[in-house]
């Protein structure tokens, strides 16, 4: 019996307006606006250090804009963390698991606090989803003994066990090789598509956002001016997006050759 | 100013730990685990440490009363007294920072710089009631025993010293009799409610100091040395305040 109802919740929108972020006098997010359609995937790329993740923990609750909104089915953030109207799950960089406690007990963490199902559920949910991204072997590992790639996935089974109506992404193909990558983002475009909960993806990975993104942003000066397709990012007319997608490689920059005068 | 945020924020998880609480029976088993990991790995180093407190104690003021005929009788209650009024607590409290602070320090840090901390409020999970509140409960459980069994430890090595060393004329009797004319049950409580607050001091500090890290190992290690410094001098603090107090 599948443990996930394909059609158990509606997918949920997101809304961010005017969001600014600073830290000290250094500015990150400035004036942010976004719409993220309900059950669609949206990328979001940017070279690195320009908030991507501190957008994400804005988005995922973690830390608090210094102005302006975000909405998640016109329900403010703050609102939906006090009541847990709308779950939210966060597939954190390098896993984030709880690295005292088995790949088994990491899963099962979230419904036993929470307190959602007996013990014979719990296993037979976990099971499933472990099956599912092919880490049935791994249930009573510790997490120090998985590969980079395994613990993306027991993350990703974490976030899935969740039912989250919204599912975020920190860079989920970074420092894997590319087969491995290719295999999660199959897996992230799978989910989107069976459960149609709304993604969120941070990523640097073009390979990744023209697969399965539905909508593409990057990030500039702290805003995203413009949205874009798979189709169309390829063609932006932005020099920025141009050089942050196709960067010129130059051997002969005249900071190499300073150090050799 | 960074002190100053330590301890706000540790007055702060006071109030949060107060307030989970009511969760509490599904967190017992946490509490079990740290109480066993507190006490049961602390309890032989305090039995070492308090057997030659105890005795040095006796060494040292026997001989110093050696010159005053008679004054050696009481050398029970000044042993007695002192292990269990002040001595005790102090020296449990004091290797339980070095012992278990620092290692909350070290965990809840780590926790932190690796998004584990953040993983827990992502599940809606509070982690005062996941990884707080156990520790305070197992604190507050194991460090009256631990001060006991020191209490315990360091009146023996007393009575050892008396029965040994040479210098010292009276008798194991006599110091036996000393100690119980001398220690009553004031005393221990006294010795006891500062255990109390000594361990929850200690608890709160590192676990402040530990979710509020950010960084590497370079971070992790400078909270680590904040915790032992600011955990001890809290303690000396609260100790002559307490002390005042319950004179």
């Amino acid at each position: 019996m599948p443990i996930f109802d394909q059609h158990r919740k509606a997918p949920v929108s997101i809304k961010i307006n005017g969001v600014c972020k600073a830290f000290g006098e250094r500015i990150v997010l400035n004036q942010l606006n976004l719409e993220v359609n309900p059950g669609e995937i949206f990328v979001l790329m940017g070279p690195s250090g320009v908030g991507k993740s501190v957008f994400l923990k804005l988005l995922a609750g973690l830390d608090r804009p210094d102005a302006g909104h975000i909405t998640i089915n016109r329900t403010s953030l703050d609102r939906v963390k006090k009541t847990n109207k709308y779950v939210l799950g966060l597939v954190f960089q390098a896993g984030a698991l709880f690295n005292s406690i088995s790949v088994f007990d990491n899963l099962a963490l979230y419904f036993r606090e929470h307190a959602l199902y007996d013990e014979a559920e719990i296993e037979k949910r976990i099971f499933q989803v472990l099956h599912m991204l092919n880490l049935q072997n791994t249930a009573f590992l510790m997490p120090s003994n998985l590969s980079g790639g395994m613990k993306k996935r027991v993350a990703l089974a974490r976030g899935l066990l969740m039912e989250p109506d919204v599912l975020l992404f920190d860079e989920p193909t970074s420092e894997l090789d590319p087969m491995t990558a290719a295999s999660i983002i199959e897996l992230i475009g799978f989910v989107n598509k069976n459960l149609g909960m709304t993604t969120v993806i941070v990523s640097h990975d073009i390979i990744l956002a023209k697969n399965i993104g539905t909508h593409i942003g990057v990030i500039q000066n702290g805003k995203i001016d413009e949205v874009y397709t798979a189709q169309t990012i390829m063609c932006a007319k932005n020099e920025y997006v141009k050089n942050f997608l196709n960067p010129t490689i130059n051997l002969e920059h005249p900071n190499f050759l300073s150090l050799l005068s | 100013m960074k002190v100053l945020k330590d301890w706000q924020y540790a007055f702060v998880l006071l109030w949060q730990t107060f307030k989970e609480l009511r969760y509490l029976p599904r967190q017992w088993q946490r509490c079990i685990e740290h109480s066993c990991n507190m006490g049961y790995k602390t309890f032989p180093i305090v039995g070492i440490l308090s057997l030659f407190m105890g005795g040095i104690l006796a060494l040292q003021t026997g001989y110093s009363l050696s010159n005053l005929p008679g004054a050696q009788t009481f050398l029970g209650s000044i042993v007695g007294l002192s292990m269990c009024r002040e001595l005790g607590p102090l020296m449990t409290a004091f290797l339980l920072t070095g012992r278990v602070g620092s290692a909350i320090t070290a965990e809840l840090a780590s926790m932190s710089a690796y998004q584990e901390i953040d993983a827990l409020k992502t599940m809606n999970l509070s982690p005062t009631r996941l990884l707080v509140m156990p520790r305070v409960l197992g604190g507050l459980l194991m460090m009256p025993l631990l001060t006991m069994f020191s209490n315990v430890l360091g009146w023996i090595g007393g009575w050892f010293v008396v029965k040994t060393v040479d210098v010292i004329s009276i008798d194991g009797g006599t110091y036996w009799r000393s100690l119980q004319q001398f220690v009553d049950l004031d005393s221990l409580n006294d010795g006891l409610v500062k255990a109390e607050i000594f361990a929850l001091t200690i608890i709160l500090m590192s676990c402040s100091i530990g979710l509020r890290t950010f960084g590497g190992p370079r971070e992790i290690g400078a909270s680590v040395t904040s915790t032992l410094v600011q955990t001890m001098i809290a303690i000396l603090t609260l100790d002559y305040f307490v002390t005042k107090l319950l004179l």
